[in-house]
């Protein structure tokens, strides 16, 4: 650790990434290793720890690599299942920063788009399709349909092809990752599971004491 | 004036009769006083309580209608016609503008804050809504207090807009009620509409022609979307707020462009983004400013020194960018001693003015740069110096580059806009925002006496080539009488009863 101007123990970011508690980092390790079956396990328990500290971009990370390692051990439905929540995660990010970086909501609505389609949701898919060109247009006005969501079918090309590649398999799914997966969608619900009471508009809560003072003026 | 003149009705704001600087003030004055076979009625919106109202006009300016979008009067208190109100205002019940007012304002404000509104859809809800207020008070329908509901409920459509602050919600709903008020006058039949912009003073041309049945052509300058995105960009700070005023104002320029017969850019600068903002290219010409050369050509100057002179005429304001220029003469006066920089232009802006004369005095060039104030002989002004500097960071076609050139000066400028479609050849093109790179050219044509007059000679000729004033003049007059023809016999029954006229009206708000 590095001693600040007063000689006390300060955590620098490269402390906190290459730090032996970081669920994310082991799992990481874990899964450079081939180990999959425990990698998934510390990837879940992260994405809701991180979830618990509303660190949304970071649970969806670690969401989408434990079903990342779902997939490697061709575990697909619950694969899947995982790929929607990503997805859930990424848009919900999407609407509650747009106020705050509008290129961040673009950005989540990408990833968003992708994890739809790793999770066949086609429908979903389509609706942040819809989000992302209306915003992309808003930003740019010389800029049409086509263009705004080259990068979004380019990606989702990407997508077609890996799962062209994907080899379905019987293997059961242990009770131990079923268990791990309920906890954890229970986690994505209670939290972020109504996505619009939290995405409500800030700025107009005080609209009620501005409409009563132009009422009191007339 | 005779009656069998041909009308104009002339659009613009903050600008002719009332503001007499600028380009555009320059380009308007020019055409009607070189336009004597029409008669032009003008509409001048004001943003600006420090207008002028004591001004000359000539006798082919028949009317001038100003409007201001200040204070809190009716625009109907302004007119000098003899119109009772009184009626107006006791027809406009509160069930009148529950029942009509508010779902037209409602559909308006819908479509205007949508992504790519439909043109067409919102040009026919300007109509509505000028219908509605010339029968019924605006001031009534527009303050009432449930329209701030309206307003925000519509922005909350919008999961964007609404994470706007409050101070820029209320700015644009400001604006928007203060625009819609121009509806409510009503404007004489003309035989053609031209206006000076593609901004909202312009919605005025949508129910005028329909009134008229005449074209409407519209000469941008410089192209009213670009200026107000460099305007949001340098004064707007949260990022909604400037989506939502840039998607606001392309759904206003994209309707006015849709009405309009023809377009007439100053050049092909601005003729690529009107084509971008989705004008029609085929209805797109580029008319060059011209200038008029017999008071703007080279003269004998009693200079009062002889030191080497860069003379720029600009107004002080951030889009000419005069701290660029001083800070050009800064490093001027490293290489040229005794250089000395006279900027002639009236200050429209108090702070960035300061901020000017701020950096003068950081820099020390209290005696090299001098602000001598607008004038009303700019061709002593540009004889009186040895090059032109010229510093914008935005430009349409500016007179004071073809002005300059007709004095067979040498101008040294940013490369922005038309200026290089009006320099090519005959001056020196850099970078805007460098004033290093503004420096090493006016040393370049300061050092280099060959290189000034080859450029001196070939600015004189390719202005009297190209650029004069009655060239100019009569492209218009020209694209007058063609649009106007193909138009054939207008007026539709000028003595529409007020019968016809209020089942018009119910029709309208009933679509």
């Amino acid at each position: 650790m590095a001693l600040n101007s007063c000689g006390m123990k300060i955590e620098t970011w490269m402390d906190r990434i290459t730090s032996e508690s970081n669920l994310w980092l082991n799992a990481l390790k874990l899964e450079d290793g081939g180990n999959y079956h425990e990698a998934f396990f510390l990837y879940l328990k992260d994405a809701e720890e991180s979830l618990k500290q509303h660190a949304l971009i970071r649970a969806a990370l670690s969401c989408s690599c434990a079903a990342n390692c779902l997939t490697m051990t061709a575990d697909l439905a619950s694969a899947s299942n995982l790929y929607l929540r990503t997805a859930m995660i990424y848009e919900t990010n999407g609407d509650m920063v747009i106020g705050e970086s509008v290129r961040e909501t673009l950005w989540s609505y990408q990833e968003a788009f992708e994890y739809y389609h790793l999770a066949c949701q086609s429908d979903k898919a389509q609706i942040v399709y819809d989000k992302y060109v209306s915003l992309a247009r808003k930003i740019n006005p010389f800029l049409g349909e086509e263009e705004a969501m080259k990068s979004l079918r380019f990606r989702n090309e990407s997508i077609k092809n890996l799962r062209a590649n994907q080899v379905s398999s019987n293997i059961q799914i242990s009770t131990q990752i079923t268990n791990a997966m309920e906890i954890f969608l229970l986690e994505v619900d209670s939290v972020y599971g109504n996505k619009s009471g939290n995405a409500v508009l800030k700025m107009f809560t005080k609209t009620r004491g501005i409409k009563s003072e132009k009422s009191s003026i007339n | 004036m005779g009656s069998n003149l041909k009308k104009v009705l002339l659009i613009n704001w903050d600008c002719y009769p009332n503001f007499a600087s600028g380009g555009v003030y320059t380009w308007t004055k020019t055409l009607i006083d070189n336009m004597h076979d029409y008669e032009f009625v003008v509409i001048n919106e004001l943003s600006n309580s420090n207008s002028n109202n004591r001004y000359s006009i000539p006798p082919n300016v028949t009317k001038t209608i100003e409007v201001p979008i200040f204070g809190s009067n009716r625009l109907e208190e302004f007119s000098k016609e003899n119109k009772t109100l009184l009626p107006k205002i006791l027809r406009t019940t509160e069930s009148v503008i529950h029942n009509i007012f508010f779902p037209l304002y409602r559909e308006f404000l819908s479509n205007i804050l949508s992504d790519r509104c439909n043109t067409k859809h919102l040009a026919d809800l300007v109509i509505k809504l000028h219908k509605f207020l010339i029968k019924y008070d605006s001031k009534k329908c527009l303050e009432h207090y449930q329209n701030w509901d309206i307003f925000i409920d519509e922005l909350n459509k919008h999961h964007l807009y609404s994470h706007m602050t409050i101070k820029e919600a209320l700015t644009a709903f400001q604006l928007i009620q203060r625009n819609i008020s121009l509806f409510s006058i009503e404007v004489p039949k003309v035989d053609i509409i031209h206006c000076s912009l593609a901004w909202l003073p312009s919605l005025i041309a949508v129910y005028a022609k329909m009134e008229s049945n005449c074209p409407v052509v519209i000469t941008e300058h410089g192209v009213a979307f670009r200026e107000l995105l460099l305007y949001y960009n340098a004064y707007l700070f949260d990022e909604p707020s400037k989506i939502f005023w840039k998607v606001f104002s392309h759904n206003i320029v994209r309707t006015i462009y849709s009405i309009t017969d023809l377009i007439t850019p100053v050049c092909h600068a601005n003729r690529i983004w009107e084509e971008g903002l989705g004008a029609n290219p085929s209805k797109i010409k580029v008319i060059y400013n011209g200038v008029d050369t017999s008071k703007f050509r080279p003269i004998e100057t009693k200079r009062e020194n002889n030191r080497p002179t860069v003379v720029s005429v600009a107004r002080i304001d951030v889009f000419k960018d005069i701290v660029c220029l001083i800070q050009a003469i800064n490093y001027v006066r490293q290489r040229i001693q005794n250089v000395q920089c006279l900027i002639y232009g009236a200050s429209s802006d108090l702070e960035y003015s300061l901020r000017c004369l701020k950096t003068l005095q950081h820099l020390r060039l209290e005696d090299h740069v001098k602000f001598m104030g607008s004038t009303k002989e700019p061709e002593k002004a540009y004889n009186a110096a040895d090059v032109i500097a010229i510093s914008s960071i935005t430009e349409g076609f500016p007179f004071t580059v073809i002005e300059a050139m007709a004095c067979g000066k040498a101008v040294v400028t940013p490369d922005v806009g038309g200026v290089r479609e009006a320099l090519e050849g005959c001056g020196l093109l850099v970078r805007s925002r460098r004033p290093n790179e503004l420096a090493e050219g006016i040393i370049k044509l300061l050092e280099d006496n060959k290189l000034r007059k080859q450029f001196e000679t070939a600015a004189l000729k390719r202005v009297r080539d190209e650029f004069t004033l009655s060239k100019c003049v009569e492209q218009f007059r020209n694209e007058y009488a063609n649009l106007i023809n193909s138009y054939g016999t207008k007026y539709p029954e000028d003595s529409l009863s007020e019968k016809k006229r209020e089942s018009e009206l119910a029709n309208g708000v009933a679509q």
